[in-house]
């Protein structure tokens, strides 16, 4: 089933292209991430479908289903900052939100308790840290387990144990087949975490597919040996090799189809060539991520 | 609706903002309705020492002239500036804290959002009502001379013309808070518009053009209470509700929730 839709959505702020026509689906089950630079369009994309933004242009879809507010009872959601009552004590915001999707206030404890904040329920929202701010809100947004869950920048601000907890909770929700969206700038949290992914730059959606084809080795060899003339003359007679080039001690070699190492090894010693560097290039999210945002 | 109005409720639960300004609004409004027939008591015969001819007394404590009495003073801006303040803080915290935004993702409907503050409103006048009424019952039940079912009766509207006057200015003051979700800015203006700017608008157009003006409409509807001092100096004050106010200030109200309503379901959030 398709959890979201989105055809052409749009939005301007006065000269500046927020969001250009962006076409996207989020099936069930997926950890989708949206990814991009600051600025790109990732809160706007989800502030419109959260129906806090209005869209110049284009439609979404919830569930596969006519567009009604009530249907966001069934998403949980944070949005950029953590937005509570700062007076209210962690259990009265919960309060709120579950009277809000018509949950009863039993299912506070249970969230609480998931990530950690069981002990603090009573405080006051404004004595909390930021990162148990941060953790409030995802409790927030488990109420009632949602079939979707949101999450814009869910570790932006924290400390690296608070970040590994969070992706930790992550991966533990996504386990229990909970489609999750997740927004970030932060190419290693995508890798780790998601399963498919969207770029977006300066309101374009620039690539979209699963994390593995975006992080794809790709066809390309390093390889090195004493004499590299002869290598490059050797290497340039096999049929698949389609371009090559040099990178400091070794040829960059490129191949049509994925490459057997093994075999390109073995003809080349046949041919009296002895190779003292074989590797194969795996080139990261990070590098993928630059190189799309340079095609720009 | 009950639905809605406990969310607002909860969102004041420990709001010391909420709860403090409820304890001065009600105490300020238990001083003045026990407080002020001694205050004038006193005023009255010091007054009484120095003039030629005798001041008569006056009770405000007797029914039914009670209701008039103690709804014209408590109708007046500065005890309504209590309600308000606490309707634009209520509404403006909600643009500060972007809980607003977060109550929309939630999925509560924007309609629904502005409902909750409506509901809240007419809670708030509903209390103070009630206040008015458990209070003007004691006092006249103790003071007045005629405590018939007819008399207790006769006047008794005045509180539900209190009640408009209570919800017209917290629509007023909810209105400002949606338009300028500033909670200073907003404070600020509904000060000025209603202590300097439509009193002085008032001052110069005529006569007829006057009780369009939502305040000066609003004060109206309960009039100056005719005391017999009054009739001494030979002014006349109404001593009924004026219906035509009534329907300007229902209409000004109206309007003020609408346009609060329409800046809700417009606004990017």
């Amino acid at each position: 089933m398709n959890i979201i839709e989105t055809t052409g959505l749009s939005k301007s702020y006065g000269k500046v292209h927020a969001l250009n026509n962006l076409s996207l689906t989020i099936r069930q089950g997926e950890v989708f991430a949206l990814l991009g630079p600051n600025g790109s369009g990732k809160t706007t994309t989800l502030g419109i479908i959260l129906g806090v933004i209005f869209q110049n242009n284009g439609t979404y879809r919830w569930f596969e289903e006519e567009n009604h507010y009530s249907q966001r009872r069934k998403i949980g959601a944070v949005l950029e900052m953590p937005n509570f009552y700062p007076y209210l004590s962690g259990t009265n915001n919960l309060k709120i939100a579950s009277d809000i999707k018509g949950i009863d206030y039993s299912d506070i404890p249970r969230v609480l308790r998931i990530v950690g904040l069981e002990d603090r329920g009573k405080h006051r929202f404004r004595t909390y840290s930021y990162g148990m701010k941060q953790r409030l809100a995802i409790a927030s947004a488990l109420l009632g387990n949602p079939s979707v869950l949101i999450l814009d920048e869910p570790t932006n601000g924290l400390d690296p144990q608070g970040i590994a907890e969070i992706r930790e909770l992550i991966l533990r929700i996504a386990a229990e087949g909970i489609t999750i969206v997740l927004a970030s700038h932060i190419l290693d949290e995508v890798q780790k975490v998601c399963s498919h992914v969207a770029v977006l730059n300066k309101g374009n959606l620039i690539f979209k597919g699963s994390v593995k084809e975006m992080t794809h080795p790709g066809y390309t060899l390093e390889m090195a040996s004493s004499d590299m003339t002869l290598l490059r003359k050797t290497i340039l007679e096999i049929p698949e090799v389609s371009g090559i080039e040099s990178e400091s001690e070794h040829w960059l070699v490129s191949f049509s189809s994925e490459p057997d190492a093994g075999i390109i090894n073995s003809m080349l010693h046949n041919k009296g060539i002895l190779l003292n560097h074989l590797s194969r290039r795996t080139k990261s999210l990070e590098s993928h991520f630059l190189d799309l945002l340079k095609k720009q | 609706m009950f639905r809605l109005l406990r969310i607002e409720l909860t969102k004041s639960t420990s709001y010391y903002v909420f709860w403090g300004m409820a304890a001065l609004n009600l105490m300020a409004l238990a001083g003045l309705y026990w407080g002020i027939q001694p205050f004038i008591d006193d005023k009255l015969a010091d007054a009484s020492r120095n003039s030629p001819i005798p001041i008569p007394a006056i009770s405000l404590y007797n029914f039914p002239e009670i209701w008039h009495n103690l709804s014209f003073m408590a109708g007046s801006r500065f005890f309504l500036m209590f309600p308000a303040l606490v309707i634009i803080l209520l509404v403006t915290n909600e643009y500060s804290f972007r809980t607003i935004r977060q109550n929309v993702i939630d999925g509560l409907s924007r309609t629904e959002f502005f409902l909750g503050k409506l509901y809240l409103s007419v809670f708030i006048a509903l209390f103070l009502s009630l206040f008015l009424l458990i209070n003007g019952f004691l006092l006249g039940i103790i003071h007045s001379a005629d405590v018939s079912s007819v008399a207790i009766l006769s006047k008794i509207h005045f509180i539900a013309a209190y009640f408009l006057e209570v919800l017209a200015f917290c629509s007023l003051a909810m209105m400002i808070g949606f338009l300028v979700p500033k909670s200073i800015f907003a404070l600020g203006i509904l000060f000025v518009y209603a202590v300097i700017a439509e009193p002085i608008a008032t001052h110069f157009v005529g006569e007829s053009y006057k009780q369009f003006f939502p305040l000066y409409a609003m004060s109206g509807v309960i009039d100056v209470p005719n005391s017999s001092l009054m009739k001494l100096f030979g002014v006349q004050f109404k001593d009924y509700i004026d219906w035509a106010l009534v329907l300007i200030t229902l209409g000004w109200t109206v309007v003020f929730n609408l346009i609060s309503l329409w800046i809700v379901r417009k606004k990017n959030l």
